[in-house]
């Protein structure tokens, strides 16, 4: 029975990862604005010069 | 794509109208000059990635800004109290652009780097639609930054109050971190009851038990003292200040909970209530998160520092040089150029000019002014550049001196909370059986007293019922926001329920603050039309703009040569091969005419044609507004102008008591507290800064907005101005969300009296608890959060 000591044990380090997890992400700013990430993620890396539209006429 | 947008003719920067000036650069059309400059600045950077995140996402350019304008950014102490950093090298500051509104500002403003060298990096927060940026000072100055800003029409709000705003407190966080602590406790002990949940404890290893109950305890110990911490110190101070509200029964609720699991465990008879304990303190703590939403980018808190500029350009021994407005003495001469405030009571040196009095008494026509007049503070000039003779210091102008002292004599007595006013009889009862339990058992053994008496305690705490309000009042104010009706905290809800009172403010409020109702006379306008557009199109002048909407259904076809814009007079061009003028009596007529504030002439090949009278235009729905509310409310008028509209309002009043015209806002104000002491509840709806003492002393106090980036006077509320016709809806809206809350009492109270039932009688085993009390929670948080939904769909708020 002394694994379940074992699993509990680290299931309860596993989890105190996540709070800290947490507590990082609030203090980083990550709950101070929760609307531009969503926008943010789909911007492309490269800057392009504007030419699609001379194509496409 | 570019092909529709050929055919619908809008500026590929903005968006707007483009047909006006055949504005075409690589195969885009253009509504102005300001627009092409700045599509062609993005695309010699190779940052035209902005026209595709979002369709025409520039913000219009037409009115482009003076490069004067921002040189008091290169003063040094003016500097030093806008960057929240500066080590000669680098330098931070974070800047409000209410302009932002869509993922290409973001991306532009992301990449300002690629448009000057200097900056190092810049964070947009878009909900507080404002930007961090990094620059360095060695190769770039804040005024060229925000200059830059400015091009792209982002213009930054900088005013008095954002020299204040530098010593920014931190952002409150704690309410995450408690909510972050109790959703781990309550997960691992949940985990750790389970074998109790099962009723495997029998045939199961001893050991665990004990180490499963002795670590419930100790993770039940930061929930109850970190996480819920703001309830034990409410209750406390309740306690001593004797106003017994809703923590209280909540509070002693948790200790029972805590005091009985503890001697639970540290006797070995139970599992103690650890799973109920924490999960209480969790769902609370949602609740909370849930009511306190805040609109970021609103503010309900301005005054006229918000308002005011920054720095005005004073006259010295060489030339005018920017200074804060705050240090300026009487007999400063000071300039004022065209769309700047008046930043002092002033008397006007030269030259004649008009005042837009908009922000502080909602009127849209600009009132003219000669020299020598005295200009109160808050006024926008719209003319030339002006000078001005200070005659009273910022912090004693009239209406600076009228902020701060309705600051001092207004105290709000709050209304109490009606879950406070529950609490308290609640906390009675509660106590009252608990003792009564306590006695009966006694008799029998003391033990089995103390565990009925404890038992009374935790199954009366008021969870669904500490819930029911947050989540009720939480969603209400979702559904209103959507609406365009912005609450500041949601307490406020409970006022509008009680409101036996609603005074309006008459310009501004049930009027158009931007558009009045133009009415020409004359020789008839269609001839002329085609042309008159053309020439208004080009200016930017309030009383032009007017024109030019007026003219909504002309098109506009002609080129306007020898365009010229005499500033506070009027404008003139060569359309269509005629030469037409247009503005004051004084400018068309060479006299000098009695008000040519509100008149505009045109003249057209030196022969008078026609006039332009602006007239209030009173919202849409205005008279349907007044005669529901008038239903069920007392409802007044308070306005600062003449009377001359008494009779345009009197049918729609109950009696001509209600009318009040030439009330200054002291006045305004006196009206509202004397409605106050005769018992009344009063909602003031007003706009502008002569309203702000009534709204304050108001016990809710509505603000009008056409726009919600622009200046609002400190309130409670803040409405849009397109559903000041809803308010009748929003007021029954509100009242009926108040029946909710008492619907959701009733269901609270009946899960506490089932609970009693048990605890009276001894019975209440953890099992029966860990149910009872999480399921009366959910009952309540999802009835409340679906009726309120269900209501306000029902009632057409989306």
């Amino acid at each position: 029975m002394s694994v379940l000591f074992m699993t509990i044990l680290f299931s309860f380090i596993i989890a105190l990862f996540f709070l800290l997890g947490f507590v990082w992400s609030v203090k980083s700013g990550q709950f101070e604005d929760t609307d531009g990430p969503a926008v943010r993620m789909l911007f492309d890396d490269k800057k392009t010069k504007h030419v699609t539209n001379k194509n496409k006429l | 794509m570019s092909k529709e947008q050929l055919e619908i003719k809008h500026c590929y920067h903005c968006g707007e109208d483009a047909k006006s000036d055949k504005l075409e650069f690589d195969d885009h059309l253009f509504c102005c000059l300001g627009c092409k400059g700045a599509y062609e600045l993005l695309n010699q950077n190779n940052l035209c990635d902005y026209y595709d995140i979002d369709k025409n996402p520039g913000n219009n350019l037409k009115n482009t800004i003076d490069p004067t304008e921002y040189s008091f950014l290169d003063e040094e102490s003016i500097k030093r109290k806008l960057l929240l950093f500066s080590d000669g090298n680098q330098a931070k500051v974070t800047l409000k652009l209410p302009q932002i509104h869509c993922s290409s500002c973001i991306w532009l403003l992301e990449n300002l780097q690629s448009l000057n060298e200097g900056i190092v990096s810049s964070r947009v927060n878009f909900s507080k639609k404002s930007i961090h940026i990094t620059f360095n000072e060695t190769e770039t100055t804040l005024r060229k930054v925000v200059e830059l800003l400015a091009n792209f029409g982002y213009v930054p709000e900088i005013n008095l109050k954002s020299s204040d705003d530098k010593s920014k407190l931190p952002i409150d966080k704690s309410l995450y971190y408690k909510l972050g602590v109790a959703g781990f406790c309550f997960g691992n002990i949940m985990l750790m009851s389970f074998p109790e949940y099962i009723g495997i404890s029998g045939d199961f290893d001893n050991e665990f038990q004990t180490l499963f109950r002795w670590a419930n305890a100790a993770l039940s110990i930061p929930v109850l003292f970190y996480s819920g911490s703001d309830y034990l110190q409410n209750a406390l101070n309740a306690v001593k200040t004797r106003i017994i509200n809703l923590d209280v029964p909540i509070v002693l609720g948790m200790l029972a909970l805590f005091v009985r699991s503890w001697y639970e465990v540290a006797t070995l008879t139970g599992a103690g209530y650890f799973d109920s304990l924490v999960g209480f303190i969790f769902f609370l703590l949602l609740g909370k998160y849930f009511q306190t939403k805040t609109y970021s980018h609103l503010s309900f808190e301005r005054d006229f520092k918000s308002f005011f500029p920054l720095a005005v350009l004073q006259k010295g021994e060489n030339g005018f040089k920017p200074t804060e407005i705050t240090k300026l003495n009487v007999a400063d001469i000071i300039m004022v150029k065209s769309g700047q405030i008046v930043p002092c009571d002033a008397i006007l040196l030269g030259g004649d000019t008009q005042i837009d009095y908009s922000f502080v008494t909602g009127e849209s026509v600009p009132v003219s002014k000669q020299m020598g007049d005295l200009i109160y503070a808050g006024g926008k000039q719209v003319g030339g550049a002006i000078e001005l003779l200070v005659e009273k210091r910022v912090e004693e102008s009239y209406l600076t001196e009228l902020w701060q002292k309705e600051k001092a004599t207004v105290n709000n007595n709050g209304v109490a909370e009606i879950a406070d006013k529950v609490g308290k009889y609640f906390t009675y009862t509660i106590l009252t059986v608990a003792i009564f339990t306590l006695i009966y058992w006694s008799f029998f053994s003391i033990e089995t007293a103390f565990l009925a008496f404890t038992s009374v305690l935790i199954v009366a705490c008021p969870c669904a019922l500490a819930l029911s309000v947050p989540f009720t009042q939480g969603t209400a104010m979702r559904w209103l926001a959507k609406h365009g009706f912005f609450i500041k905290k949601s307490g406020l809800l409970e006022k509008i329920g009680s409101l036996t009172h609603v005074v309006f403010d008459k310009t501004g409020t049930l009027t158009h603050s931007k558009n009045a109702k133009v009415e020409y006379s004359g020789k008839p306008i269609s001839i002329i039309g085609k042309e008159l557009k053309s020439l208004v199109h080009q200016s930017s002048h309030p009383l032009s703009i007017q024109i030019n909407d007026s003219l909504k259904d002309t098109e506009l076809t002609f080129k306007v040569f020898d365009f010229e814009e005499f500033e506070g007079l009027g404008i003139s061009g060569t359309v269509n091969g005629k030469k037409l003028s247009l503005g004051s009596e004084k400018f068309i007529l060479g006299s000098n005419g009695l008000e040519s504030g509100a008149n505009v002439l045109l003249k057209i090949d030196n022969e008078f044609f026609g006039v332009f009278k602006f007239k209030l235009a009173y919202r849409e729905g205005f008279s349907h507004v007044l005669k529901s509310l008038q239903e069920s409310f007392e409802v007044s008028l308070v306005s600062g102008d003449q009377s001359s509209e008494f009779e345009n309002l009197r049918k729609h009043f109950v009696s001509a008591e209600k009318l009040k015209f030439n009330q200054k806002p002291h006045d305004k104000k006196d009206y509202i507290l004397y409605l106050k002491s005769q018992g009344a509840r009063v909602a003031m709806v007003g706009d502008g800064l002569n309203d702000a003492g009534a709204l304050m002393a108001s016990d809710l106090g509505i603000s009008v907005t056409d726009d919600v980036n622009n200046f609002t006077p400190a309130s409670d509320v803040i409405i849009k101005g397109n559903v000041l016709v809803d308010l009748p809806k929003i007021f029954s809206f509100s009242r009926k969300t108040q029946k909710i809350i008492y619907v959701a009492f009733a269901i609270s109270f009946a899960y506490n009296i089932l609970g009693l039932s048990f605890a009276v009688q001894g019975l209440l085993s953890p099992i029966v608890s860990a149910i009872l009390m999480p399921l009366s929670s959910i009952t309540v948080v999802v009835f409340t959060t679906i009726s309120t939904s269900l209501l306000a769909k029902k009632m057409n708020l989306v």
